[in-house]
């Protein structure tokens, strides 16, 4: 039985959602219409868009909206926040410790396998000075509601997407809904690109006020693009692929009409692997040959750190509120889904026998790729995929099927209830910080399970109402 | 301003004046369709296929524009087709505006939300047209309506594009083509006065020039309604409140040029504003005295090129020998 984010069991609206409840009924079915036409022109004429991967000739996809706000009270939202901070500043210790003394695999907290085996480690970072003492500068962190409450999903830690879309979402809904919006008292999120100025101005090297700051992208095919742009915007910085920068005396300049400019802070958008052939994957030809060299003399800010990815491992984020606990001798406000590391004989043995049960992920894989969810495969996928699992059991995690909560959206002319998540992005400088709100997906075709926009899902606003009831 | 975003900007303006040139011959041969002789109309295509200097999708149209026993109304379809939705023909309508567009989107951070709606409403009515769906109603509509559109986009830039270096380079890159173009299309023109049975055409083709490009009113009140060849070729050349000719194309791209700060490559730099300089004064002083207009045309789209090459080098491919001095 899933979570139903508007209704009580008994099928009353629950208190915070009684105001929309009495605007929806209030309203026509053309009206409502109306509303959902608009707010896909919205997205529709601004092109605000995202890349599905595996399309032959489609590069740019729409991302599809759905109109209808979801509340959340504002007293739920400061307890999630509360927890992301906790969260966060607890992986930024353990990124900073295992590039640095590594006391937490010493304390054997950690198999020390795990963390050094892992393919996200980046050896180069070992003893590399961190500016602030921050490698995550950015952070995505996936929430679900299941019955029992909020769970984290997963930590988005190397170039985590989706905030533009979160800004767009309430640029198109909030005047579609004036008066609901103002009833609400609905926390601001369109003061994002400021927050992320703020954080990324702290970076500076050398304490600079007034630091350059440049947006590194893969480039117009990237799916993201439109986000790269968006916040290059919103920051005021210059969008810069590789080849726009070079490196030159310990320094890092891009190519401009007057010449070179120095940059001091590059909020970079491409993944390590990619960010200097120099030091990683010597065919990128998208990073900057050069770059690592100067970010290790301190010349250069890279938000996030490279080897960041350390942490959001999928077999890391079991040992999440252990390191929570570690560093900061709390106990974890959010927690975690129940998680089962393959690696572990007895817990591969019972996701051998209990496949059908479970979602089955890749200890490395992002953005929904790689999930083999046991109950939609038939008995031969299964069998197969027990295979693979016994050989390279490492490589997975597994976790109970979750019941995603579900949220009424507005589709082909009524109301139906569809899974939804939550990507709050916590930033962190000098301080960690939170707008109020965060990107709301939905998984759009019924019964889905996989809110993911490179799986093709959707959004929706997210309302953190401070007037709730 | 990033290189790459002026580099951006200056081949979106180059374009999308691609765009409404190509569109504005379109309107006028549509328009011949219905009531010019086959030999107008095969002239025109010719004309229009030479000077942007593409090859013609069939064997429809041969070299010289007296050789149309074959020719037909219907081969107007095929060629039509070629030059506004074909997207492997690097000057149709639809293969340059959408690199145009492409241009914005990469720079959509240095344009305006106003630029973007604005492209990005042509994007949508051009993505769901075909041939067969203006050939059904009123082509000449369609190619008005496409020229409207990119005037529109020019005015939605003028009223909110802050004017540094930015519009500099849009600026510079649609005048740049528009010289250009203009130089090939009037080279070709010139050519076709010496070529036999050319009074056959009845001065239409050059009349059609000045429907084109807005100039037939400002013709009939300095010259009357009489056709002289002469006297078009000198006002789309040479008058500098035509908005139009490529004295004000060459004109804008020295003033722009002007408004620029020193090109990170110097040499390059110097070359750029001498070729500007020097596109000017080949107008202004030498034009009224040169008997052979082709030649000192061809002078001119020579001197665009070479002015398109230094430009690039000076601002944004410029060469880096030793950064620790710049």
């Amino acid at each position: 039985m899933y979570y139903d984010e508007f209704f009580n069991t008994d099928g009353t609206p629950r208190p915070h959602c009684q105001l929309l409840f009495d605007e929806l009924q209030n309203s026509s079915v053309e009206k409502l219409e109306g509303i959902q036409e608009r707010v896909t022109r919205t997205f529709s004429t601004q092109s605000i868009s995202f890349t599905l991967y595996g399309e032959d000739e489609q590069t740019e996809r729409i991302i599809p909206i759905d109109c209808i706000p979801r509340i959340l009270p504002a007293d739920e939202w400061d307890r999630l926040e509360a927890g992301l901070i906790q969260r966060v500043t607890a992986l930024n210790r353990f990124v900073v410790d295992v590039y640095s003394k590594a006391q937490i695999l010493t304390d054997g907290v950690i198999p020390h396998d795990l963390v050094l085996g892992c393919a996200q480690y980046r050896i180069e970072m070992r003893s590399v000075p961190i500016p602030l003492s921050t490698p995550i500068g950015i952070c995505g962190t996936d929430l679900v509601r299941v019955n029992e409450g909020f769970r984290v999903l997963e930590d988005n830690l190397r170039v985590p997407s989706g905030v533009s879309y979160m800004i767009a979402n309430r640029q198109a809904t909030k005047t579609n809904f004036r008066n609901l919006y103002r009833q609400y008292s609905v926390r601001e999120v369109e003061n994002y690109g400021e927050v992320l100025y703020e954080t990324l101005r702290e970076f500076a090297p050398h304490n600079q006020s007034d630091p350059c700051i440049a947006l590194l992208t893969p480039g117009v095919f990237n799916s993201a693009f439109y986000e790269h742009m968006f916040l290059a915007d919103e920051v005021g910085a210059e969008l810069v692929e590789g080849r726009d920068l070079i490196v030159n005396d310990g320094y890092v300049y891009m190519r401009t009409t007057s010449g070179l400019r120095k940059v001091d802070v590059i909020y970079r958008r491409i993944d390590d692997d990619f960010l200097d052939p120099l030091y990683y994957r010597e065919d990128s030809v998208l990073g900057v040959p050069g770059l690592m060299h100067v970010y290790r003399k301190g010349n250069v800010a890279l938000v996030n750190a490279p080897g960041t990815g350390v942490a959001d491992d999928k077999a890391i984020y079991a040992y999440v509120p252990k390191i929570i606990q570690y560093y900061l001798a709390e106990e974890p406000i959010l927690q975690n889904v129940e998680t089962h590391l393959c690696r572990d004989p007895e817990s591969l043995q019972y996701v051998l026998d209990n496949l059908e049960y479970l979602v089955v992920k890749p200890v490395g894989g992002s953005g929904g790729y790689g999930l083999f969810i046991g109950s939609r495969a038939n008995s031969k996928e299964r069998d197969a995929f027990r295979v693979t699992l016994r050989e390279n059991a490492a490589q997975y995690i597994a976790q109970p099927e979750l019941q995603l909560s579900k949220s009424p959206c507005w589709i082909d002319r009524r109301f139906q209830s569809r899974c939804v998540d939550l990507r709050p992005f916590i930033l962190s400088g000098m301080n960690c910080r939170l707008v109020g709100g965060a990107f709301c997906r939905i998984a759009l075709p019924e019964g889905s399970l996989v809110v993911n926009s490179s799986q093709g899902g959707g959004a929706k606003d997210l309302w953190v109402a401070d007037a709730a009831c | 301003m990033l290189a790459r975003s002026a580099a951006g900007l200056y081949w979106m303006g180059r374009y999308l004046r691609r765009v409404e040139h190509v569109s504005r011959l379109m309107e006028v041969q549509v328009d011949a369709l219905v009531d010019q002789s086959l030999e107008q109309i095969h002239f025109g295509w010719l004309r229009l296929f030479s000077h942007l200097k593409v090859t013609n999708p069939s064997a429809v149209l041969e070299s010289d524009f007296r050789n149309h026993e074959d020719w037909s109304f219907s081969d107007s379809f095929i060629l039509a087709d070629d030059l506004t939705f074909n997207v492997d023909n690097p000057s149709s309508i639809v293969n340059c505006f959408l690199q145009g567009r492409e241009n914005a989107r990469q720079m959509r951070h240095c344009i305006s939300a106003e630029m973007w709606l604005s492209l990005n409403r042509t994007h949508f009515r051009l993505r769901d047209l075909t041939i067969d769906s203006i050939w059904q109603r009123d082509p000449h509509l369609f190619y008005a309506e496409i020229v409207q559109h990119i005037s529109t986009f020019m005015g939605v830039c003028a009223a909110t594009l802050y004017r540094d270096e930015r519009w500099e380079f849009l600026q510079i890159g649609r005048y740049i083509e528009h010289a250009q173009l203009m130089a090939a299309l009037l080279i070709y023109q010139a050519q076709a006065t010496t070529m036999e049975n050319y009074e056959e055409l009845d001065g239409y083709d050059w009349k059609s020039l000045l429907d084109c490009f807005q100039a037939d009113q400002p013709y009939q009140n300095r010259y009357g309604v009489k056709v002289e060849p002469n006297h078009i070729m000198n006002m789309l050349v040479t008058d500098s409140i035509l908005p139009n000719s490529i004295d004000h194309a060459v004109d804008q791209i020295r003033m722009r040029m002007g408004e620029l700060g020193r090109a990170p490559a110097q040499k390059s730099g110097a070359l750029a504003q001498r070729f500007a300089g020097r596109l000017v004064s080949l107008l202004r002083y030498e034009w009224p005295d040169v008997e052979d207009k082709r030649r000192l045309l061809t002078l001119v789209e020579n001197l665009a090129y070479k002015f398109h090459d230094h430009l690039s080098n000076a601002w944004f491919n410029y060469e880096i020998i030793d950064s620790s001095r710049i």
